[in-house]
């Protein structure tokens, strides 16, 4: 499996404080890669400097075998990059069909009939997105990213605050595009579901990128039990 | 604008212009009622816009998405608010 997106030596300093010492990631094509991390880790800082939406004080990003100091969105987009913010990507002016005819506009081949069957969008496509409910809104990103048909997926908490039926929506999705050849690379807190479908776990813990492997290598790693999973685990 | 759909950069220009004016008209009645210098105004309308453009530019995600530059949002509220700017130098 071919590395689609790799973010490397990543450093990133807010004021004195350094969140990212070193970190990468990386999401390789046909994959989920997991990244988990406590709460101020620097998981959002980090994937937003992978898809440009960030500068770093240091690293390179690298995109299908580009090398980039400072990319941007739009250009890892024209590449087949699609980014899920933690805090929502739908503009707030324009109904979620506008926002599928506007994908169409600018996307060969858009699976847009496919989406929205998938992920129950039917009744969503005349309102507004203040309108939708945190799952709604995430059923409707994921929709909007699967009719877009990525190269690579980079989606932050995709989980967060759902409900099962909405977040096994959103995993059945992201499943989907990894089987059809997408490299996707999610973070999240939600250990269960996340390492059900994880090919591969990150941990970013001081700053820095441990490597774990696969789920179950993963959730035996003595450190990670202890400083992320808890006692519980 | 470039290359921005007509209708997602109206959009998004008509609400900066909607804040800008709004921010605008605030600070003016502020300034008449209270006598607030109008550098103070002048750097308070700035951090409004600021904190406006970086919610812009969060939206133009979606729009970054799709290949579109992310400095579209950001050329829309430019030029609603050079558009109020200009309006209000001729008529106040």
């Amino acid at each position: 499996m071919s590395t689609v997106l790799a973010a490397e030596s990543v450093i990133k300093r807010f004021r004195r404080r350094t969140v990212l010492n070193s970190a990468g990631l990386w999401a390789r094509e046909g994959s989920v890669t997991v990244i988990f991390g406590r709460n101020g880790a620097g998981k959002t800082t980090l994937l937003r400097v992978a898809v440009g939406l960030a500068g770093a004080d240091a690293g390179v990003v690298i995109y299908r075998g580009e090398r980039y100091r400072r990319p941007r969105l739009a250009t890892l987009a024209v590449g087949g990059l699609f980014f899920i913010p933690e805090r929502g990507l739908l503009a707030a002016w324009f109904t979620l069909r506008e926002h599928f005819r506007l994908l169409a506009r600018t996307t060969r081949d858009a699976r847009i009939d496919d989406a929205i069957t998938t992920f129950g969008l039917e009744t969503l496509l005349d309102r507004r997105p203040n309108s939708f409910s945190t799952g709604e809104r995430r059923r409707a990103e994921v929709g909007l990213a699967m009719a877009r048909g990525p190269r690579c997926l980079v989606a932050d908490e995709p989980l967060q605050s759902l409900a099962p039926l909405d977040a096994d929506l959103v995993i059945a999705g992201l499943r989907q595009l990894a089987s059809g050849g997408a490299a996707i690379i999610v973070s999240g807190h939600e250990v269960h579901p996340l390492m059900d479908v994880a090919d591969d776990v990150l941990w970013l813990h001081d700053g820095r990128t441990r490597a774990l492997g696969r789920p179950s290598r993963a959730s035996e790693d003595d450190e990670f039990r202890r400083a992320y999973l808890g006692p519980a685990a | 604008m470039l290359g921005l759909p007509p209708r997602w950069a109206l959009a998004l220009a008509a609400r900066s212009l909607l804040l800008w004016a709004g921010a605008r008209g605030l600070l003016l009645m502020a300034g008449v009622a209270f006598g607030i210098p109008q550098g103070i105004a002048v750097a308070a309308v700035v951090a409004v816009l600021a904190a406006h453009d970086t919610r812009i530019l969060r939206e133009g995600i979606f729009l970054a998405n799709l290949g579109f530059s992310s400095l579209a949002p950001a050329a829309a509220a430019g030029a609603a608010a050079l558009l109020v700017e200009m309006i209000a130098a001729f008529t106040l």
